[in-house]
C-alpha cells in the first residue's frame, strides 16, 4: 500500500474562552491515501471544521491550543514556521469553503484572484498565468472562460462561484484538497453538478479529498472512507459501504435512521433523544452515553478505547472484551 | 380553472390567480417598469387536515408565496379565500381577527424569537393580543402549550438564548399553537436543524397535526423531508407551480421534466443505489428575465422549438395530478 499523503496523529484542539475550557477536537487520528476521498460527517459543533482548519493551519493560536502531529508527506506541518506554512498552504494543501461569496474578494476580478494563486507560489510570466487560469476554468466547467476572467464575483451565480473556488484551490495541483461543506449553500440541482465535478477531478487529477459535510446523502455519493464525528471524537471510521450497510456505533446507527428517506415515508421517524452535549461540559466517560440506548455502567466512567477491525475502527465499549 | 376538483375533501383555503410582482426599477432606455415575478399566477386548493408540501430551489418564490398567503405582504393580484372570506380584501382589523386561524413558523428559530422576552411572555402574548384569556390565565395556558411541545415548565422563566436550536423551534411551534389555529404555514422550519433534531421536530409536528386536526403548508427545499411529512406536493419553478399531485404519485410517477431532474438530484444515503442522475445544465434564470414560453425551456433536455414560444397551462394529466408542460 502507498504511504499516506496526510497522516493525523492524536490531534487535540482546545480553546480557552471566557466561558471556560472548550474541547473541540478530542484525540483523533486518521490517514489519507493518495486519491482517496475521506468523508468527515457529523452534526454542527462536532468538530469537523476545527479539524479541517487545524490541518491547513488556519486556526489562530491562541485562543486555540493544538496538540498532536499532522504529517503532510514527511513533514509535521504543526512544527513549520508561518512562512514555511505559507509555501505549503494553497500549494500542496488547499481548501474550499462553504460560502463562496464570502471567500472571493468583491473588489478584484476573477482572473486577478486566480492568477494571484499561481504567482504567489510559482515564478510565472503574466501570459503563462493567463493561459493556466483559462485552462483551469475550462477544467472546472465554466463556459466562455476568457470572458469570466474579466468579471467580478458578484456577476456570477452561487454554483459558478463555487466552481471558481475549486479552480483556485486546484491551480497549484495540491496533494490534498479540503472541502468544507462545499455544496451546503447550493440548491440540489447545482449540488449535483458540483459533486459530479469533484468526483471527476479526483479521478482525473488524483487529488485526495477530505469532504466535510453534515449530509449523509452527499457522503454516500462522494466518499470512499467515512469518519463519523461526535462531540470532537471520531466515533467510527470505515469504508463507505460498511458504514451504510452495517453501522456499528450506536450514534452512527441513530444518525442513519433519522435521515428521512425517499422510500417508505410513513409513520414516525426514529430519533436520537436529547441534544448534543456542550463542548464546555462534556460528560464523563463516553461523550455519547447520555443519549445511548445501550449504555452500561462502564460507559459513564471511562472513555471508550478505539477497537480496530481490519479497515474499520470504532470507539465504543460495546465492541471490547469488557462488555458483558 | 379549478384545480384538484375531483378531491372529495372539504376545501379550507383557496388560492386564486395569486401574483406578487416586485418592482425592480426602470429600464435604461424607457419608462417601462421591470418586475420580479416572485409569485406568478398560482392556484391552489388546500384541504382541511392535509399537509401540502411546497418544494423548489432558492428563488422560486416559495417563501413569498407563504407570506402572500398569510397576507404579510399584499399580493399584486388574486385572491386568498379562507373559509369563504377573501382575506386580501378585508380591513386590517378584520385581518388581525383572521390571523388567529392562521399561524406561521419561520426558518430561523434564532431570529424569530425576541431575545429580550422570556418564554413566559412570548407564549402568553398571543392570548393577550387576541383577547383569548385575561393576563393571569394566559400564563397558565402558556404552560399547557409548552407541555404539548415537550418542553419542561422550568423553561418559562428563561430567555431564548438559553435554548438550543431544536428547543427554540419547539417554542416557535408552541407560540403558533397558542391561538388554536386552523392552518399553520411552516416556512423551512427544520432546515436550520441537525438531522437528529430535525427528526424530533418532524415527529412533533405530525403528532400535533393528528391530535389537533391541523392543516399544514410545509415549505422546504429538502425533498426527503417533504416526502416524509406531506400528503400532497406542489413543485415550484420561477414563481409558477409546475406540478402538483398526491405524494405517492409525484414521487413514483413525476411527469414534468423539472420534477424528474429535481428528484434525481437528491443525494441518496446509500452507496449502492443506482444513479440515473439527470444533471441540469446551467443555473436557474433570473426571475427578472424569465425565458419566453415555458420558463424551464432553457434548461430542459426535452425542449422542443414550440416550448420557447408557447407558454403552457397547468393541465390535468391524471386523477388530481396537474402538470405545466406542453409536451405531455
Amino acid at each position: 500500500m502507498d504511504k499516506p499523503v496526510l497522516k493525523v496523529e492524536n490531534l487535540n484542539v482546545t480553546f480557552e474562552t471566557k466561558y471556560g475550557h472548550a474541547v473541540a477536537v478530542n484525540d483523533i487520528s486518521f490517514d489519507l491515501k493518495k486519491g482517496e476521498k475521506l468523508g468527515l460527517v457529523g452534526e454542527s459543533g462536532s468538530g469537523k471544521s476545527v479539524t479541517a482548519k487545524s490541518i491547513i493551519r488556519l486556526l489562530s493560536s491562541p485562543p486555540a491550543k493544538i496538540k498532536g502531529k499532522i504529517y503532510l508527506g514527511d513533514k509535521n506541518i504543526l512544527e513549520l514556521s508561518e512562512k514555511e506554512m505559507c509555501s505549503y498552504r494553497g500549494n500542496r494543501i488547499a481548501m474550499i469553503f462553504q460560502e463562496p461569496m464570502v471567500c472571493l474578494n468583491p473588489l478584484f476580478t476573477i482572473g486577478h484572484q486566480l492568477s494571484e494563486a499561481i504567482s504567489s507560489h510559482q515564478k510565472c510570466s503574466k501570459k503563462q498565468c493567463y493561459q493556466e487560469v483559462v485552462e483551469m476554468l475550462k477544467t472546472v466547467g465554466i463556459p466562455s472562460p476568457e470572458e469570466r476572467y474579466k468579471q467580478y464575483p458578484f456577476e456570477l451565480s452561487g454554483g459558478m462561484r463555487q466552481r471558481i473556488m475549486i479552480a483556485m484551490a486546484l491551480l497549484c495541483s495540491p496533494e490534498v484538497l479540503i472541502a468544507d461543506e462545499p455544496t451546503t449553500a447550493l440548491d440540489v440541482t447545482i449540488q449535483a453538478q458540483i459533486m459530479d465535478l469533484l468526483n471527476e477531478l479526483n479521478k482525473d487529477l488524483g487529488v485526495s479529498i477530505i469532504m466535510i459535510t453534515h449530509d449523509l446523502g452527499v457522503i454516500a455519493e462522494m466518499a470512499d472512507t467515512v469518519a463519523v464525528m461526535y462531540a470532537g471524537n471520531i466515533v467510527e471510521k470505515a469504508p463507505v459501504r460498511s458504514i451504510f450497510n452495517d453501522p456499528l456505533h450506536p450514534y452512527t446507527q441513530g444518525l442513519l435512521k433519522s435521515i428521512p428517506t425517499m422510500k417508505d415515508a410513513e409513520g414516525d421517524m426514529e430519533t436520537i433523544e436529547g441534544n448534543v452535549p456542550s463542548i464546555y461540559n462534556l460528560p464523563k466517560g463516553c461523550a455519547f452515553h447520555n443519549r445511548c440506548k445501550f449504555k452500561e455502567e462502564i460507559c459513564t466512567q471511562e472513555v471508550a478505547p478505539i477497537v480496530v477491525d481490519g479497515e474499520r475502527s470504532i470507539k465504543c465499549w460495546k465492541y471490547t472484551d469488557k462488555w458483558r | 380553472m379549478k384545480a384538484q376538483s375531483n378531491y372529495d375533501n372539504e376545501v379550507l383555503m383557496e388560492v386564486r390567480n395569486l401574483k406578487k410582482w416586485f418592482q425592480a426599477g426602470k429600464g435604461p432606455f424607457n419608462n417601462n417598469k421591470i418586475y420580479v415575478k416572485a409569485v406568478d399566477d398560482v392556484n391552489l386548493d388546500i384541504y382541511r387536515g392535509e399537509t401540502l408540501g411546497i418544494v423548489g430551489e432558492s428563488g422560486c418564490g416559495k417563501s413569498t408565496l407563504a407570506r402572500v398567503i398569510m397576507n404579510l405582504i399584499t399580493p399584486t393580484e388574486g385572491q386568498v379565500i379562507f373559509e369563504g372570506t377573501d382575506i386580501t380584501k378585508i380591513s386590517s382589523k378584520e385581518l388581525r381577527r383572521e390571523r388567529k386561524n392562521m399561524q406561521m413558523i419561520f426558518q430561523d428559530p434564532y431570529a424569530s424569537l425576541n431575545p429580550r422576552m422570556k418564554v413566559r411572555d412570548i407564549l402568553s402574548a398571543p392570548y393577550i393580543i387576541h383577547k383569548l384569556a385575561p393576563k393571569t390565565e394566559a400564563v397558565k395556558k402558556a404552560e399547557e402549550v409548552l407541555d404539548m411541545v415537550g418542553l419542561n415548565r422550568d423553561s418559562m422563566g428563561k430567555y431564548p438564548h438559553e435554548f438550543s436550536g431544536g428547543q427554540r423551534q419547539r417554542i416557535c411551534i408552541a407560540r403558533a399553537l397558542a391561538v388554536n389555529p386552523k392552518i399553520i404555514i411552516c416556512d423551512e422550519c427544520v432546515s436550520a436543524l441537525d438531522v437528529s433534531i430535525q427528526a424530533q421536530i418532524i415527529n412533533l409536528l405530525v403528532k400535533l397535526q393528528k391530535q389537533l386536526g391541523l392543516t399544514l403548508i410545509f415549505i422546504s427545499h429538502d425533498l426527503r423531508v417533504v416526502q416524509h411529512i406531506s400528503t400532497r406536493v406542489a413543485v415550484m419553478y420561477l414563481g409558477k407551480v409546475v406540478e402538483i399531485s398526491d405524494k405517492a404519485e409525484i414521487f413514483t410517477n413525476p411527469i414534468h421534466p423539472y420534477t424528474k431532474a429535481l428528484l434525481s438530484a437528491v443525494p441518496v444515503a446509500n452507496p449502492d443505489a443506482k444513479k440515473n442522475r439527470i444533471i441540469l445544465k446551467g443555473d436557474v434564470p433570473s426571475p427578472i428575465n424569465v425565458p419566453k414560453g415555458c420558463s424551464f425551456s432553457t434548461r430542459c433536455s426535452l425542449a422542443k422549438e414550440k416550448c420557447s414560444i408557447e407558454s403552457p397551462e397547468l393541465r390535468e394529466v391524471g386523477k388530481g395530478h396537474y402538470c405545466r408542460c406542453i409536451l405531455q
